[in-house]
């Protein structure tokens, strides 16, 4: 098999170390990414999450114990260069008003190709190419005030800021937390067809579980610092886990075939979308 | 990597708990002995009179428990500006050059070098570290809510002569929970934009022009992000029925302590101690 995009292994992260308020973000962290896979991570608030993201693109780089190599190179070394990987391991931030660098959308969008030296007509078109992968009509939005834009549109700008620069991995922070849910779907779906169309490795940071039920291959489950689950998302999402355990919890579908099997229902509880949880009862009712 | 916390590091305003003595002491007394070991600071000239006193500032921050080391790292990212100052101060310092004892060390041209523009950069580089240290004191052993109710009371007098002495307490508290606040929120703006620079790192000339834009590109987000947040704390103070001094009780009612005298007493020895020291001059 061929190197994974991203290999973390027994990963520590102490913030401000030797002051008052150090802490240890992260105590041992496993992760690994493949190519063309989509990885969810998922563990409560506190769990590291956003840090092991920052560990993907370099921007957080291992101190003392832990190995981190991303598309081949180790980001704990000198001679690591992260800027390029930076081009390559596109971030997307939990909150996209911190992201933006320039005042107006289409400046913003185009921020990233620039520095790779595209101008004119070509970075015009790579700008155009990005919004509407994300689904913000061009010529409406490209002359908008990027901090007077919605939550949801600025979360679409963010994004389409990354993609301009066409990376090979994207690492979304709870890019869908707090929108509304035509907004989550429009995002969910940019998400599908890049991975479709492009084969990009996608990390999704979430704790929406039926977010992460309907679009990734293989979830990761982060707990106090630590890997405590990787496997297919059907295998952690299913009833054999003890997610509460971990702070979380099951899809609302599976939550549901779980009651009525608590009730007496006879029922295979492995449901973790609601069209398998409805298929689910009609087996368990049916005469 | 450790640069994008450095604006995390600025200690003053952030409470430390270690429990001392010192935290427990009544605010309202604490920030009298602030003022007046400020003033002794500020008034004291002398070599063994501002090391006597930065040594008893640094005992007091020693019995606060609050970690020395840490508090002095905040200093780091002012020390070129203090350099810079303490060098003009020494080359250009012409009042006081005719003392009685002063001696000329150096000089040519406009430059003039005395024993007393010396002593004048030494004191105030002890005054400085002192005044740091007094800070830090008085804000990390105090929360917001003790150092609020302790400018009220003080200021209390005043507001029969018509001073908001509540807002005021309030503007002073907010103003200094923000800076460490506001320096995550430099450092999460960082972090978005490296995450979002690729091009290799500048060098010579480019960086600096680079760095003096950076400074731009990190103030305007850092400003809607303060403006916002403060109309959100607006809001959120209205809509838990803030409304000002009037009428307002408090959580923790603040009574006097025999340590508190015992503290207040201190610092007024040490502020008589000063006053003296300036009159019967010392080397």
């Amino acid at each position: 098999m061929a190197e994974p995009l991203i290999a973390i292994t027994a990963l520590r992260h102490t913030y401000l170390p030797g002051t008052p308020m150090q802490t240890d973000a992260l105590r041992d962290v496993d992760f690994t990414l493949h190519a063309g896979e989509v990885v969810a991570l998922v563990g409560p608030s506190g769990a590291g999450k956003s840090t092991l993201a920052h560990h993907m693109n370099g921007l957080l780089r291992p101190a003392v114990t832990g190995r981190v190599r991303v598309l081949g190179q180790d980001t704990a070394s000198r001679s690591c260069d992260v800027r390029a990987l930076r081009r390559q391991v596109g971030l997307v931030f939990q909150h996209p008003h911190q992201q933006m660098l320039e005042q107006l959308v289409g400046d913003d969008i185009a921020y990233g190709p620039a520095q790779l030296g595209l101008d004119g007509a070509a970075l015009r078109e790579r700008v155009h190419e990005a919004m509407e992968a994300v689904g913000l009509p061009f010529e409406r939005y490209v002359d908008r005030q990027t901090f007077a834009l919605s939550g949801g549109e600025m979360r679409r700008v963010a994004l389409a800021g990354v993609l301009a620069l066409r990376p090979r991995v994207l690492v979304m922070d709870e890019a869908t937390t707090g929108l509304d849910p035509a907004g989550k779907e429009q995002v969910l779906q940019v998400v599908h067809r890049l991975h479709a169309e492009r084969g990009i490795g996608i990390v999704i940071i979430s704790n929406d579980m039926d977010e992460v039920a309907g679009i990734a291959d293989r979830v990761v489950v982060l707990f106090q610092g630590r890997t405590v689950a990787d496997g297919p998302t059907r295998e952690i999402l299913g009833p054999g886990l003890d997610l509460p355990a971990h702070g979380l919890l099951r899809p609302t579908a599976g939550q549901i075939v779980d009651r009525l099997a608590g009730g007496g229902l006879p029922i295979d509880r492995s449901a973790i979308t609601l069209a398998e949880a409805e298929e689910a009862v009609w087996q368990a009712i049916r005469p | 990597m450790a640069s994008y916390q450095a604006l995390r590091h600025v200690s003053i305003g952030q409470y430390i708990p270690t429990g001392s003595a010192i935290h427990r002491l009544d605010p309202r007394i604490k920030l009298v002995c602030f003022a007046l070991l400020m003033a002794c600071t500020v008034i004291i000239s002398s070599y063994s009179g501002s090391l006597a006193l930065l040594v008893l500032i640094t005992s007091a921050t020693l019995a606060a428990r609050l970690p020395l080391g840490y508090l002095l790292k905040s200093l780091r990212p002012a020390l070129p500006f203090i350099l810079v100052l303490s060098l003009l101060q020494l080359l250009f310092y012409t009042s006081g050059s005719g003392a009685p004892g002063a001696r000329v060390l150096f000089e040519r041209g406009v430059i003039t070098i005395t024993t007393a523009s010396v002593q004048a950069v030494v004191v105030a580089l002890i005054r400085f570290l002192g005044l740091l240290l007094l800070t830090s004191l008085l804000t990390n052993t105090t929360t917001t809510g003790d150092l609020t109710h302790g400018i009220e009371h003080l200021l209390r007098p005043l507001t029969r002569l018509g001073l908001p002495g509540h807002e005021l307490a309030l503007v002073c508290t907010i103003a200094l929970r923000f800076v460490p606040i506001l320096g995550e929120q430099a450092e999460a703006i960082l972090l978005a934009q490296a995450s979002r620079t690729i091009t290799p790192e500048p060098h010579g000339v480019r960086k600096l022009v680079d760095g003096a834009t950076r400074g731009a590109r990190l103030v305007v987000p850092l400003f809607v992000d303060a403006y916002r947040r403060s109309e959100e704390l607006v809001l959120a103070m209205q809509a838990r029925c803030y409304h000002g001094g009037r009428g307002r009780t408090q959580w923790r009612a603040l009574r006097l302590a025999p340590r508190d005298l015992v503290a207040l007493g201190l610092v007024i020895l040490i502020l008589v101690g000063t006053i003296l020291s300036r009159t019967i001059v010392l080397p």
